[in-house]
């Protein structure tokens, strides 16, 4: 099953790929932002999506637009991973449809649930 | 919980973090010097909340906390800005770039393994102020530390069962609304609402593969938690320096970048190999023409001249790759200048625009780091000495604003960087005084000194222009220790000034230190290569026009009195005296000095690979070091700074 992190943080990046190892994830392509997120979508069609908001170029609040917009990949889950944590923060994200959230810094205890949490559903 | 000086993936994160960081940070100050001039740029504003916004979440994880509490309160800040419900001022920015130093402080303290006290409360106490544009001037309290734990209100730890968790999330205004982690129950409703989105979700799409797809999931390594102590403590077990380290970070996520970023050492490696591949296709070649006049087979010999060349021409390409990798561009040097300019402003009261140009001029990456002391005190020297008040200016009729440009260009093998500002200029007159009074040069010597060797006077040490000590650059050090850092880059600086109008420091560099352009001389039977960056000038001379000043030769060119060294004797090169009649001068420079090789035939210009004699010869005085050329001979390269330097010296002397 194929992952995609999506975020401009290469550090961020490296956390999260990281952990997902640590729970026998291999399979797992990267990206910087969102733009770069949906090309790298059309080389190779990730199965679940971890992206970021901030960043520059496209957010991951309109990434999440974007892929909820294509009926090719409207079915993908995303996991939203972000130090945004205000109520409206949440509320635009669930309303743009990411699967969930989860606010930095997060153990990959956490994580993993978040990730189990959606693909248990 | 794994230890973390014993997890590799740990230090690779923590180095990743300090190569973003450091980047994050340049941009940061770079770009809030910029916002400030154009404070409506929202487009900036949000790059630069970015910045922060990123090194709060990465140094979160961390468990940095006095970074996270920092970036925290500095985007708290810009936030306000972003909304509109604060205006850019000058103690906002003035702030947010302690921020960015305080942060800098706290990141170097980590790579270093130190733990010093950071007191930094006095910021966040600024920023709240700004924050609250209302409040007293009490002592606000960080709030962040204390914010963790909320109330939430009775009802909604009672979900009702008719209302959606959504619904409840969207009633419930204090959810989330504070920063800080939240709280269960908020958690619990969170989870909630995610858990109706999720159902909702898949009842629409139904992916047959995910649940067996869970099965994939092991069971969980914590190996984030808490690693700030066990970071601090792998690096101080770690003997070297953690940027120094073999692996090359970023060097797993090449899909998504065009760059990586490799160890310099490497790259000193690749150096040297190529280095010693130019040598080895010179001899190549040579061996070949050899070949090319003796031989009979003539076929296979215009076989091995046809590779020669190939491998001639493949050399050269993996030279000039190999020189590229190392080079990098000279913006990465002006980055530190606009906060230094910022601040000189504000502690002169002066008004100082910036000019940077040619920022994407390419310069050898040594050079660049040598580069940077030199320039950084030149450019607090144009700031305090050059450019006026506006008072004055205005007196002058000048624009109340000075002008400092930074220029930077790349001129065949030399680097040339200029300083120039509109300001007061130097008084040549007033210079002499000042070299005589200072028992540096003579009232009978000033007579006999041009414009451009009275200005080189403020390169002389202990001289110091300001009529007043300040505290920037007053300290009568500086100027000298300029000189002496170009020169051991061995590249010269001129001054050009006029009263009124301003002053221009042009720094000549060359573009690397390893491969250089030398000029081969003859002395009597010997070769020597003179390094093309000092030379300033070839003229041939009539040797019965030199006269003596101080039993030293010297010869006139154009105003300036030129000194003469006569290579043969200087080298101890045998038969000096069975004298040929052709005789050139090759005029080296030093900073603002001239000296005249004497030679007697000119080779041409060549490109040479630095061999040191180090090892096997130790220094020899004079001489940089040697090359190998396409025959195999080895000959000297001269160390045209030190014979100068030392000449300079002895004449001083006298
Ligand atoms: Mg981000």
């Amino acid at each position: 099953m194929k992952y995609l992190v999506v975020d401009d943080s290469p550090t961020m990046r490296r956390i999260v790929i990281n952990a997902l190892k640590s729970f026998g994830i291999e399979d797992i392509i990267e990206a910087e932002d969102g733009i770069d997120g949906l090309n790298k979508m059309k080389d190779s069609k990730p199965e679940f999506i971890i992206t970021d908001w901030n960043m520059p170029n496209m957010n991951g609040l309109e990434f999440t637009k974007a892929v909820r917009g294509n009926p090719e990949y409207a079915s993908i889950p995303i996991l939203m991973v972000t130090t945004r944590g205000l109520k409206q923060d949440i509320i635009e994200a669930l309303q743009a449809k990411v699967n969930n959230y989860v606010v930095k810094p997060f153990t990959p205890l956490v994580l993993k649930e978040k990730i189990g949490a959606i693909l248990k559903t | 919980m794994i230890p973390f000086s014993n997890d590799p993936e740990m230090l690779e994160i923590l180095e990743s973090f300090f190569i973003e960081t450091d980047e994050l940070l340049e941009n940061f100050s770079q770009d809030l010097m910029i916002l400030e001039s154009h404070p409506d740029d929202l487009e900036l504003l949000n790059k630069i909340f970015r910045s922060i916004h990123t090194i709060k979440g990465t140094s979160s994880f961390m468990g940095f906390d006095k970074i996270q509490n920092l970036t925290h309160h500095a985007e708290d800040l810009l936030n306000k800005l972003r909304k509109g419900e604060l205006k850019a001022s000058v103690p906002i920015f003035d702030c947010l770039l302690e921020v960015h130093d305080w942060v800098r402080l706290l990141v170097d303290n980590v790579k270093n393994g130190v733990d010093t006290n950071v007191d930094y409360q006095n910021t966040i106490n600024q920023i709240e102020i700004l924050r609250h544009p209302a409040a007293t001037t009490e002592t606000i309290e960080d709030k962040s530390n204390t914010s963790k734990i909320v109330d939430v209100p009775e009802n909604s730890k009672t979900t009702s069962n008719e209302q959606s968790a959504l619904e409840s999330i969207l009633n419930n205004s204090n959810i989330g609304n504070h920063s800080g982690d939240f709280t269960d129950e908020e958690l619990e409703l969170i989870q909630a609402a995610f858990a109706e989105v999720n159902k909702d979700f898949n009842q629409e799409h139904k992916p047959e593969s995910i649940s067996k797809n869970l099965s994939e999931i092991n069971d969980i390594k914590p190996v984030i938690e808490n690693i700030q102590s066990e970071a601090i403590s792998a690096i101080k077990e770690e003997t070297k320096p953690i940027d120094k380290k073999d692996h090359i970070p970023g060097s797993t996520k090449a899909q998504s970048t065009e760059t990586i970023r490799v160890d310099v050492n490497r790259l000193e490696v690749l150096m040297d190999l190529s280095g010693e591949l130019v040598l080895g296709r010179n001899r190549l070649a040579q061996i070949t023409e050899i070949m090319d006049q003796d031989s009979k087979n003539k076929d296979k010999i215009s076989d091995l001249i046809e590779t020669t060349a190939q491998i001639d021409f493949i050399t050269s390409e993996i030279q000039a790759a190999v020189m590229r990798m190392r080079m990098v561009a000279i913006g990465k040097l002006y980055q530190k200048v606009p906060r230094i300019v910022r601040d000189l402003s504000k502690e002169f009261s002066k008004k100082i625009n910036l000019v940077l140009k040619g920022e994407e001029t390419e310069i050898d990456r040594g050079i660049i780091d040598e580069l940077n002391d030199p320039l950084v005190h030149m450019i607090r020297n144009s700031c305090d000495h050059g450019i006026e008040t506006p008072e004055q200016r205005m007196a002058a009729g000048k624009s109340p604003e000075g002008t400092i440009t930074l220029d930077a260009e790349q001129e065949g093998n030399n680097i040339v960087l200029r300083i120039i500002d509109d300001g007061k200029g130097l008084d040549s007159e007033k210079l002499k005084a000042k070299g005589i009074e200072r028992g540096l040069i003579t009232a009978e010597a000033a007579n006999q000194m041009s414009k451009r060797e009275i200005f080189q006077l403020i390169f002389a040490p202990g001289f110091s222009m300001a009529a007043k000590v300040t505290n920037v650059s007053g300290r009568g050090v500086g100027m000298d220790v300029v000189r002496t850092n170009i020169q051991k880059l061995k590249g010269i600086i001129d001054i050009d000034s006029e009263v009124g109008k301003g002053t221009t420091f042009t720094i000549k560099l060359p573009l690397t230190l390893a491969i250089i352009q030398g000029l081969l001389v003859k002395v009597k039977n010997e070769t020597y290569a003179i390094p093309l960056s000092t030379v300033v000038e070839v003229v041939s001379v009539d040797l019965d026009k030199v006269y003596y000043v101080n039993q030293k030769e010297v010869i006139r060119i154009r105003e300036d009195v030129l000194p003469l060294l006569r290579l043969d004797r200087n080298l101890g090169v045998k038969d000096a005296n069975t004298g040929l009649e052709n005789r050139y001068v090759v005029v080296v420079g030093l900073g603002t000095n001239r000296l005249g090789f004497v030679v007697d035939e000119l080779l041409g210009q060549q490109e040479i690979v630095i061999k040191s004699l180090g090892d096997y010869l130790g220094h020899i005085s004079g001489i940089a070091g040697a090359t190998i050329m396409g025959d195999g001979r080895v000959i000297m390269i001269i160390d045209a700074s030190e014979v100068l330097e030392k000449e300079y010296e002895m004449m001083s002397i006298h």
